[in-house]
């Protein structure tokens, strides 16, 4: 038995936007994600080049705030 | 839950949300989630070994966290999208590098279509890591020219093209047998109508002709499709020395220069695991809005990458059918086939 498969969702999380909205816009206005990351002990370390692509995180939050503002919406247990 | 498993849990969160399934198929067991990361999460591994290599004394190892372990496994975005969503059904985490995503798709396309699930919730994610980075980088491979000007690379089929960028994200589809899709009235947002994988069979690093124009053959006889049908090419165009040229060659073999190539990964880098699954929802918003996004930093073509038709500006014109090409360390290569219904 052979169906047909068809896609009903979709979403991401890119250097360049989250969601759709913000994708389409970035792609249709050639923007480019990547940008100078900020050197880090682990950077400095290693002199490995600084030109990286990521998702960007506002800086002045550190690692725990970032999650708990960005994923906090999540929820926290099993959707049972 | 490590950074990389946030990213899995996110977007699985919002296409659970878009496809509209109810809770009880969620949970039936007809559904299955097929997702994968390079290696989980690095984060958390170097926590592990930090705690390993500044022990004191045996003592110290009791510090090392049980639960670290389940963050850091293999499979711990698909393990993790099971449990906070309540998904009983099938379990496949793809762990190949740059191919995990599109693997994830193909299997899950392959999962729905023979019938072994109903529907199948796919796709990749991957933290940033400066090992990632330094491993790439002393494979020779990380673009290194443009530092002071970073938005100048990666540069896919540029003549000044030096090497790739590393990214980090997530992204997620969710794939339906069309027959129940249509019954509850989903919005379809295209057909997966084929899917290859395979391997050169050779060489761990070294792109292969051979093995990559293989792949595209598969995919086209996969979903019985004319090559000529194709109109737009994501091409996986890491924007290395060699990667891109036995790219641009292989896709003349099989697509000649009928359709248009992009290389997505010149607005996000290398997104590593997740690389799959955003290139394919990029060109399904692509198919959705009727344009195609050119490659950027595309100013002058190698001529050895000439001999394909490469969109340098944006197009305003409806793409019908797709292909998303992905290659790996180990010599994978997959390429998925999508189209738009009438």
């Amino acid at each position: 038995m052979e169906r047909r498969v068809v896609i009903t969702a979709a979403s991401a999380i890119t250097p360049i936007g989250h969601g759709k909205k913000q994708i389409t816009e970035n792609l249709l206005a050639g923007k480019s994600g990547s940008y100078r990351f900020a050197k880090t002990r682990w950077s400095a370390a290693l002199s490995i080049p600084v030109s990286t692509a990521r998702w960007i995180i506002p800086s002045n939050t550190t690692s725990k705030e970032r999650t708990a503002k960005q994923w906090g919406q999540l929820p926290t247990t099993p959707a049972r | 839950m490590g950074p990389v498993a946030y990213y899995a849990c996110q977007v699985a969160k919002e296409v659970l949300e878009q496809s509209g399934l109810p809770q009880e198929f969620i949970t039936s067991g007809k559904m299955g989630v097929a997702f994968g990361s390079i290696h989980g999460s690095p984060t958390v591994q170097r926590d592990i070994y930090k705690i390993f290599f500044e022990a004191k004394d045996k003592a110290d190892y009791q510090n090392i966290g049980a639960v670290d372990y389940l963050k850091s496994m293999v499979h711990t975005t698909a393990v993790n999208i099971t449990k906070m969503f309540g998904i009983t059904g099938r379990v496949i985490a793809s762990g190949t590098a740059c191919t995990t995503a599109s693997q994830s798709i193909g299997y899950g396309y392959e999962a729905v279509k023979y019938g072994l699930q109903d529907a199948m919730l796919c796709g990749g994610a991957d933290e940033y890591d400066t090992i990632t980075v330094a491993v790439f980088d002393n494979l020779l491979a990380c673009s290194t020219a443009f530092n002071d000007q970073p938005q100048r690379t990666p540069r896919p089929f540029d003549k000044l093209r030096d090497g790739l960028v590393v990214g980090e994200g997530g992204g997620a589809v969710m794939l339906e047998d069309y027959e129940f899709a249509k019954k509850r009235g989903a919005n379809i947002i295209a057909e997966v109508i084929g899917f290859a994988c395979n391997n050169n069979g050779g060489d761990m690093i070294l792109p292969n002709l051979a093995g990559i124009t293989q792949t595209l053959k598969l995919g086209v006889e996969n979903a019985k499709i004319n090559p000529r049908e194709v109109d737009l090419v994501s091409a996986h165009a890491t924007a290395t020395k060699m990667g891109d040229i036995i790219e641009a060659q292989a896709i003349g073999a099989v697509f000649g220069d009928n359709p248009y190539v992009i290389g997505l990964k010149s607005y996000i880098g290398h997104t590593m695991a997740a690389c799959g699954a955003i290139e394919t929802i990029m060109t399904l918003y692509m198919m959705e809005d009727g344009f195609i996004a050119p490659t950027i930093n595309l100013q002058e073509i190698d001529e050895r990458c000439a001999m394909i038709k490469h969109a340098q500006k944006v197009l305003s014109q409806p793409v019908k059918t797709a292909a998303i090409q992905n290659f790996a360390f180990g010599g994978v290569n997959t390429i998925l086939l999508i189209r738009k219904l009438a």
